[in-house]
């Protein structure tokens, strides 16, 4: 009786303890952050290679094999951006929701865009070269972010949604 | 015991309870504070379950009688591994492993998931919540292993001889496991619904956990075969009995959904239809456990009558409506984002696979509750004998086989003709080959087996060349040797090939089922000692028939002497007939087996002062092969499931540059260079 009474309240306190920890505890580090990041970062790298298989064997045409190509390695790119940002800065979990990656940037009409000006772009041969295209991608992604403040913004927005910056001035020209 | 197992459960209820409210007001009021805390319910609600369910296997290893589950399923002279097992014999501690194991599941998923799909996250806690606080309800409520006796009796019942099998272990926890495992990809399509981000972001989160729960499902359905087959002794090994059918409704709903979320992933088509079969393989689940516990049924399988049918069938109900809500709400936003392609396409294909499968859950979906409808609506006890299930069965599942050998081949919007040609001359050789083979060699007395075994050689085929396929553009466009061409294939793109894997496991598997139906044999009748029997080539001498006495039960074991057509001495088989204390009696199969055919006895009653036996003897071709589809089907399952490797690699240069093969070789073409 008085082990059932014993582990009853153990189970008590392990029940509370894990309700009420996340009000107290601080949110994740940047290097959790990044370590996540990475893992997901291997994961659509994994998706490319399924796709360069599936394009071998025949199984996709030209036109669809480089646009979703294109997505997973702008993806690739953002992941990457938001790992440089997260080592660079401790950031909190609310501002990361509405980061580059949890907020589907690369939409079908962006991934349009970067396919009609990159369709002629050739497939990278080499581990080195497909970097330097994701870094290239990040660039871009850059350039959809706020100059002032950072914060992720849409092709035509003309102020920064959160700092109010002027974007009409401060936008590269397009098509980078 | 007793009181710690009613204090955890009442514990899981609250938390199960409280992460509901709590996923709720953290989702509407974006309050990340609040929902993690919600997470944290559903923690809690998984270590109280735990506590429940250790309280109950403490109260079993210690026979506490003084439980009536404990005295109802166990007794003193019961081993410990049966003991244990002892824990879902019944309807209220199978109900605590539901319960249980979905905890653990929603706990893993929320570890998982807790730094990515926040949006999601809120309302996938919530969808766990609500389910695991109905189970949990369930056990407390309606079927507590914990209810007390008002005496304590000196020893149990004991268990159930049938159950007394190392099957007990592995076919209820992988179905529950399965089963259970589906919460998870439709909390995922749910918290998808209401926040409308429907893209195929949740479709690829909840990749691994379908398919893990697939293969569980399928080691369930199909080790319960397995079980049935050399336990049962009627030389069977389905029956299309209620319970499972239960069990194969979710299956085909599942098998067709693992391939439309490959067209959505890839296409961004078929989006309704992926969330309703997502919905509709939770529904169904939930609905066999309908069937299994609400006494509407009489099966093998069935528990007593009880009061939670309405409650489960509810439920069932509840989840079908809330999912319909949704998506006509978010109609709007689940618009394909791609086109179809051609009819001969890969997802043309899909499709039809998709319409077959949803087709087969139709037919076995009537064929289960129309006894039950023809008895509410009319009074008439009907019978769906298996006549029914094959007569519509067998054509759908012929289909089934043409689609599983052409899909794989064909490529994604449109096929060019000059390919398919290419493509399908050698599976097409193939089947034409085998069927003139085995129409030379059988005739058409069995037309059936003709036409199974000749597709079955056109899949082979196809599934033979799309791994070759692969291979070749491993190694002309990777310059990878023979090994490690092979490796990365199955290493680097699994998903890719365990798939042809997992379909050779189902050709085998359904020709091991045509050959059996097609070519068994049987016969029935009373043996003296000393006399023989003959059945397909074998001659069976019953040797002796011998008492025994055991400790939980009184045993005859008959031995039967086999020699074959050309006399040569095959051994002896042994097949027991025992009667348990609580008048339970069991037939222990004797069986002979090879790859052609099982020789399969069964010892049904006898006369010992005459000598007599009263046996059944059974020719069962072809069902190792059966088993070796199974096999199959599971490796090639494990093998798309496995979780990679790659994906956790850091990421500095020198790891990158050894995640081989990323990009093309220089040069590298689309299919033409590599077909053979």
């Amino acid at each position: 009786m008085i082990v059932a009474a014993t582990l009853s309240f153990l189970l008590l306190i392990v029940v509370a303890y894990l309700v009420a920890a996340p009000f107290l505890a601080s949110s994740e580090t940047g290097e959790e952050v990044a370590a996540r990041l990475t893992e997901e970062r291997g994961r659509v790298l994994a998706q490319v290679r399924d796709l360069d298989m599936e394009f071998q064997t025949g199984k996709l045409d030209e036109d669809e094999y480089r646009a979703q190509r294109e997505r997973r390695l702008g993806e690739v790119s953002s992941i990457d951006r938001a790992i440089e940002e997260t080592l660079a800065e401790e950031t909190s979990l609310d501002a990361e929701a509405e980061g580059p990656l949890a907020d589907e940037a690369y939409d079908e009409a962006t991934v349009e865009a970067e396919v009609s000006t990159n369709g002629h772009t050739q497939i990278p041969d080499s581990d080195e070269d497909l970097e330097r295209v994701i870094e290239a991608r990040k660039h871009t992604l850059e350039a959809h972010a706020c100059p002032e403040c950072g914060t992720a913004i849409d092709h035509d927005d003309v102020f920064c949604r959160k700092c109010g910056a002027d974007l009409a001035a401060a936008r590269p020209s397009r098509g980078a | 015991m007793g009181s710690l197992g009613r204090f955890a459960l009442l514990l899981a209820l609250i938390a199960s309870g409280y992460a509901v409210v709590m996923g709720v007001v953290g989702a509407r009021g974006r309050r990340e504070d609040v929902v993690r805390s919600a997470e944290g319910g559903i923690k809690g609600a998984m270590v109280a379950l735990t506590g429940a369910a250790f309280a109950l296997i403490w109260a079993l290893l210690t026979k506490d009688f003084s439980l009536e589950y404990v005295a109802s399923y166990t007794s003193k002279s019961l081993s410990v591994f049966y003991t244990v097992g002892a824990f879902w014999a019944g309807q209220a501690g199978s109900l605590l492993l539901w319960a249980w194991t979905l905890s653990m599941s929603a706990a893993l998923v929320i570890r998982h998931n807790r730094y990515r799909n926040r949006d999601l996250m809120p309302w996938v806690t919530v969808v766990l919540g609500v389910t695991i606080f109905f189970f949990t309800f369930l056990v407390l409520f309606h079927a507590s292993p914990f209810t007390e006796l008002s005496f304590t009796p000196a020893d149990g019942s004991g268990l159930n001889p049938l159950l007394q099998n190392y099957g007990q272990w592995i076919h209820p926890v992988t179905l529950y496991l399965g089963f259970v495992g589906f919460t998870i990809p439709f909390a995922f399509a749910i918290a998808a619904l209401i926040t409308g981000r429907l893209g195929d972001r949740w479709i690829r989160s909840v990749r691994k956990w379908t398919l893990w729960s697939w293969i569980l499902l399928t080691a369930g359905i199909l080790f319960g075969a397995r079980w049935a087959y050399v336990e049962l002794g009627w030389g069977g090994y389905w029956a299309w009995d209620p319970v499972e059918n239960a069990s194969l409704l979710p299956w085909l709903v599942a098998t067709a959904y693992l391939h439309s979320a490959v067209v959505q992933e890839k296409r961004g088509l078929m989006k309704v239809w992926n969330v309703g079969l997502v919905a509709a393989t939770f529904s169904l689940s939930v609905f066999g456990t309908f069937l299994t516990r609400s006494g509407v049924i009489s099966s093998v399988h069935a528990f007593a009558e009880s009061t939670m049918g309405p409650l489960l069938i509810g439920f069932t109900l509840l989840s079908v409506a809330v999912t319909i809500g949704l998506v006509v709400w978010r109609l709007p936003l689940l618009r394909a984002s791609g086109r179809f392609g051609a009819v001969v396409s890969r997802e043309s294909s899909f499709l039809l696979t998709n319409l077959i499968l949803v087709a087969m859950t139709a037919v076995v979906l009537w064929g289960t509750i129309y006894p039950l409808v023809m008895q509410a609506a009319r009074g008439i006890k009907a019978q769906v004998g298996p006549p029914f299930f094959q007569a519509l069965m067998v054509p759908l599942a012929i289909a089934l086989m043409i689609t599983v050998g052409v899909c794989p081949l064909l490529a994604w919007r449109h096929q060019r003709a000059d390919h398919l040609r290419r493509y399908f001359t050698i599976p097409l050789s193939a089947g034409a080959v085998t069927a003139g083979v085995t129409i030379l060699l059988t005739g058409f007395s069995h037309i059936g087996v003709v036409v199974i075994l000749a597709l079955g050689a056109f899949v082979m085929a196809t599934v033979v060349e799309e791994v070759w396929r692969g291979y070749r553009a491993r190694r002309t466009l990777h310059g990878e040797g023979r090994f490690r061409a092979v490796r990365n294939l199955f290493g680097l793109t699994p998903r890719r090939y365990g798939g042809p894997l997992v379909h050779a496991g189902m050709v085998l598997l359904v020709i091991g089922i045509a050959l059996n139906v097609a070519y068994k044999q049987e016969t029935k009748g009373v043996l003296a000692i000393g006399q023989t029997a003959k059945i397909g080539g074998y001659t069976v001498l019953l040797e002796s028939l011998t008492p025994e006495q055991e400790p939980s039960h009184f045993q005859v074991v008959g031995v039967f002497r086999v020699t074959d057509a050309e006399g040569k001495d095959l051994g002896t088989i042994r097949a027991e007939q025992a009667f348990y204390d609580n008048d339970q009696q069991v037939t222990e199969v004797g069986m002979r087996s090879t790859p052609a055919a099982d020789l399969y006895i069964v010892l049904n009653g006898y006369d010992m002062s005459a000598g007599i036996a009263n046996v059944d003897m059974f020719i069962e071709p072809a069902v190792f092969w059966l088993w070796l589809g199974m096999a199959i089907v599971l490796m090639g399952g494990v093998i798309a499931a496995w979780p990679r490797r790659a994906n956790m690699m850091a990421r500095d240069p020198e790891t990158e540059r050894a995640l081989d093969e990323l990009v093309l070789a220089p040069g590298g073409g689309p299919g033409e260079e590599v077909a053979p």
